[in-house]
């Protein structure tokens, strides 16, 4: 990396307000580039979602700002603090739960909060506190042995605000839940800036676990970021879809490929990805003018789910055709 | 050093309820009891011992002999497999390592708790010695060893044992916490172990061999003893420190 890199992005984040931010982050496996370039930034306060299918990099990129894993190339600030130079010490501020959270079955859940307390050296009594705010008091001296998996997962919680975090990194916190778990793990999650000040990363491979809870969104997927935003400006970035029924559908097909739109169909009908009314028309006139009968025409709005679905497909059509 | 004294006391509660921890206790009494039984068996030697200390002193030979040949080097090898197994049922690295805790804290205090952990065994060993002599003095008056143990001279037999075992605690405390697998941990110390019988009777170079080191510090009337425990000490505070860097640079994943 050059040295004005460097310095443009030390001045950019002069502000205290970001919690995270990456600098053209890239890591390989191998052959396997599982983070590419990944510039991401999260502001202080906020829950930021990070968004993308399996095997996408969220994982990777997640040890890579908790300094689990080492980048190839790129930098992590993290409260405008290079993790680099910062070190450990950057990470009082920052708690974490990575996946199915790592308890010590045979100890109970308080014995658990103790283990990482005397780590921390933080006082006892955050130990009741955050088996307060994850509602595990009655259970804390059972054996984590004989926890559901909500109760860990909430255990697991319960570790990552012992120190009382300014930063929670969450991976897939929801995962193997029920929906009261899945339920239950969201109000935490979304009481946590409001009650404890805290910013809040929550990955997550579906939009609908994180569109409810998340002010911001980043989606990524085949290691490079994709979106980055609110959950307003990705709705602003919802398509339209035509659906059209023809008498020609193959031949409906070809003129409208020839003419550049993207095509979704299936036997009965046809669906087109279009941004206006205008467009719809324009469509509908490029067929009738080629002798094709319209029966039918209507606009249907593509769901955020289905935003989602469309950026990280397309991404994976492109690297098909790059090969 | 604020911080080693913390992960060495979050090491110590999770031992609470382990298996490891009642290894302790376990893995010496068996021996000396085994010792026990065979003496009390066999009843009184035929030929009188020359001193009461000399009596004393054969029955700790015997003990040690058997503790630092056979039990020792497996009690290691379980005892390292036992706590590196506790980090990694559910890749508990992922989450030591995300603390704000250096990381060579964490390996460092795993390493400073078996070497306490076998040193507290040494003593446990010792004291069941001596526990075994008195009632041996009643159940088996023509032993001969009456009267005050030379309890130092017993002590130090043991203590010897434990230093040169320094090397195996921290490569079997390296393997077990490299890798996750349980059996590979067990699998090279008992081979390590039963390998040992062999390569001890080489007078070149049973002596640098790793799991025979305790026993190296016994035999042939201990005249190899000053090697042994001088290069189990060194050779375990080198491979401590090569096993702490390893981890410290390693990605987690």
């Amino acid at each position: 990396m050059s040295q004005n890199n460097l310095d443009a992005f030390d001045s950019t984040s002069a502000g205290n307000d970001t919690a995270i931010k990456t600098h053209h982050l890239t890591r390989h496996f191998g052959k396997l580039t599982a983070v590419k370039d990944l510039s991401i930034e999260v502001a202080r306060g906020c829950i930021y979602g990070f968004l993308g299918p399996n095997g996408s990099g969220k994982t990777t990129t997640i040890r890579i700002l908790l300094g689990l894993i080492r980048s190839d190339e790129g930098q992590v600030k993290i409260f405008d603090k290079s993790l680099a130079s910062g070190g450990k010490s950057l990470l009082n501020k920052v708690g974490s739960l990575i996946e199915a959270p790592s308890l010590y079955g045979h100890l109970t859940g308080r014995e658990n909060l103790e283990v990482t307390r005397r780590l921390l050296a933080v006082g006892r009594e955050h130990i009741d506190r955050v088996l307060a705010i994850v509602r595990l008091e009655k259970d804390a001296n059972r054996p984590v042995r004989g926890y559901s998996l909500g109760m860990r997962q909430r255990l697991g919680l319960a570790l990552a605000m012992l120190g009382e975090p300014e930063l929670l990194i969450l991976d897939e916190p929801t995962n193997g839940l029920d929906p009261a778990g899945i339920h239950e793990m969201r109000d935490l999650i979304r009481r946590l800036p409001e009650e404890h000040g805290a910013t809040v990363f929550l990955s997550s491979h579906l939009l609908s676990e994180i569109e409810h809870i998340a002010t911001h969104i980043g989606i990524i997927s085949g290691g490079q970021l994709l979106f980055q935003g609110t959950l307003d400006q990705l709705q602003a970035q919802r398509r339209e879809r035509v659906i059209l029924k023809v008498n020609q559908p193959d031949e409906a097909l070809k003129i409208l490929t020839e003419n550049g739109w993207r095509i979704e169909h299936d036997d009965s009908r046809l669906a087109v990805l279009a941004n206006t009314p205008d467009e719809a028309s324009e469509i509908n006139s490029s067929l009738v003018r080629s002798g094709i009968d319209v029966s039918h025409l209507s606009l249907e709005r593509l769901s955020l789910e289905e935003i989602f679905l469309n950026l990280t497909g397309r991404t994976e059509n492109a690297e098909v055709n790059a090969k | 050093m604020n911080v080693l004294l913390r992960a060495v006391s979050a090491e110590m509660l999770k031992m609470k309820r382990t298996l490891a921890l009642w290894m302790v206790f376990i893995a010496p009494m068996v021996v000396v009891v085994l010792s026990f039984l065979q003496i009390y068996m066999q009843g009184a030697p035929k030929k009188l011992q020359a001193s009461a200390d000399e009596a004393w002193l054969r029955l700790a030979m015997g003990i040690t002999t058997l503790w630092a040949f056979l039990m020792l080097p497996l009690y290691i090898t379980l005892e390292t497999a036992l706590l590196g197994g506790l980090e990694h049922v559910e890749k508990q690295w992922k989450q030591l390592f995300a603390l704000p805790v250096p990381r060579w804290t964490i390996y460092t205090a795993k390493l400073l708790i078996c070497t306490a952990l076998i040193a507290a065994s040494t003593i446990v060993l010792w004291a069941g010695t001596v526990a075994a002599g008195l009632v041996l003095q009643h159940l088996v008056p023509g032993w001969g060893n009456s009267g005050i143990p030379p309890w130092w001279a017993m002590l130090q037999m043991a203590l010897l044992t434990w230093l040169a075992s320094w090397l195996i605690i921290a490569l079997q405390t390296w393997i077990s916490l490299r890798w996750r697998s349980f059996a590979l941990a067990v699998g090279i110390g008992m081979s390590g172990t039963v390998v040992g019988f062999i390569v001890m009777q080489s007078e070149q170079w049973g002596k640098f061999y790793p799991w025979a080191l305790p026993m190296t510090t016994m035999a042939g009337e201990g005249k190899n003893m000053p090697f042994a425990v001088a290069y189990g000490i060194v050779g375990g505070i080198i491979l401590g420190i090569i096993g702490c860097w390893e981890m410290t640079r390693r990605d987690v994943l």
